[in-house]
Parts: structure tokens; sequence; C-alpha cells
């Protein structure tokens, strides 16, 4: 995933300006 | 096969991939939610449509499979689904991706003002979130307590409440 949004544009939602920069990843398959 | 799409998927699965704060949630809690979202018990109808957890590193391999022997126990059956590594992943379709919100083209495209970029749409989390209530996840109280923070004009806060279940 890439943060690179963050720092793109001159206004984004608050929810994604509080994005950390350390996320993790899982994947799963639902049938 | 290098570059699947949906009508040549080949051997690959559909998979959900999910980036999460390690600070809010833990890979146990998702693996909490994933055996409460499929039928474990049951066999995949084919390689497409797999029960399966891709895990990513050694240390998810052993919560997967601790997390899995601890469900098998506990109901007392053997689970179907699969613990495999992630090999490769490729990204679905761009129709394919916040489906459900792009059905809702005002709520849509308050979003798209934000980003443009179709990838930067589908990595946003405001826009995981909307996607996610107009898919009838989630209820009123949920909403009330992040709707500020999704960057919703005061008529989208509006409709997005109304189209949300109590």
């Amino acid at each position: 995933m890439s943060l690179a949004y963050k720092t793109e544009y001159p206004a984004i939602p608050p929810i994604d300006e509080a994005m950390p920069d350390n996320l993790e990843t899982a994947s799963f398959g639902l049938g | 096969m290098p570059a699947p799409n949906y009508s040549n998927i080949g051997d690959h699965t559909e998979t959900v991939q999910v980036d999460y704060d390690p600070g809010r949630i833990t890979y146990a809690q998702l693996l909490d939610i994933f055996w409460e979202s499929h039928r474990p018990t049951g066999r995949s109808w084919s390689r497409q449509y797999l029960n399966a957890i891709f895990y990513h590193n050694e240390q998810q391999r052993r919560a997967a499979m601790a997390s899995k022997t601890a469900v098998e126990r506990k109901i007392g059956r053997t689970l179907e689904t699969e613990v495999a590594p992630l090999r490769s992943f490729t990204l679905a379709e761009d129709y394919h991706q916040k489906y459900v919100l792009k059905q809702h083209n005002a709520l849509k495209n308050e979003m798209s003002r934000f980003y443009p970029r179709h990838q930067d749409f589908v990595n946003s989390t405001a826009v995981a979130r909307l996607n996610a209530f107009a898919g009838g996840y989630g209820t009123k109280a949920m909403l009330s307590r992040e709707i500020e923070s999704l960057g919703l004009s005061a008529e989208m806060k509006k409709v997005l409440t109304e189209m949300v279940r109590e």
C-alpha cells in the first residue's frame, strides 16, 4: 500500500492524515 | 501466471488483502474475524475460491497455525482452510475496487475530489470505510464515532447516515 497521497494532496480526510506509516499486511482467501 | 485477471485467473485465488495498523488491531484479532467470516470446515470450490490464510512471514505463519489449531480444538473438527505462503499478489481490475461505493455516485465523487488518481482512491482508508458503510457493514453508532474523520460535506454526511442501519 502506498501512502504517497499523504504528502501529494493539499487536503485529505483526517482518517487518512492520521494513518501511520508502519502498516502491516494480511491476506485471506474467503472462499 | 504473472498477470492474472478476472477472465483469466489461472491458478490464483481471489484474496482480500488488509493493510492494518498493528497499534490498533493485532494479526491474532484479524484471524479471529477471518474464522467468523467463512466456512472453514467446508472444502473450497476451486483454486479461485479457496479458503486460505496467505501468510507474509514466519510470525504470521506461526500465528495462523496456532489459531487454526485452537479453533479445531474448540469445535472438535478438522478445518479445511489452507495456511500457505503468499507468493504474489495482483490487485484486481479497477472496476472491482471499492465496488459498492462506486454505486453511489455522489459519495464516490466527494472522495474522487480528494483523490483524482484511482490508485490513491483505492489506498485511502476513508474510501475503504465509506465502501464498508455503503455495503451495509457498520451501524449508526459506529458511523457517529468516525463520521467527522471521513472528510465528507454536510450533505454527504446526511446521505450516509440515512443509508446506515441502526
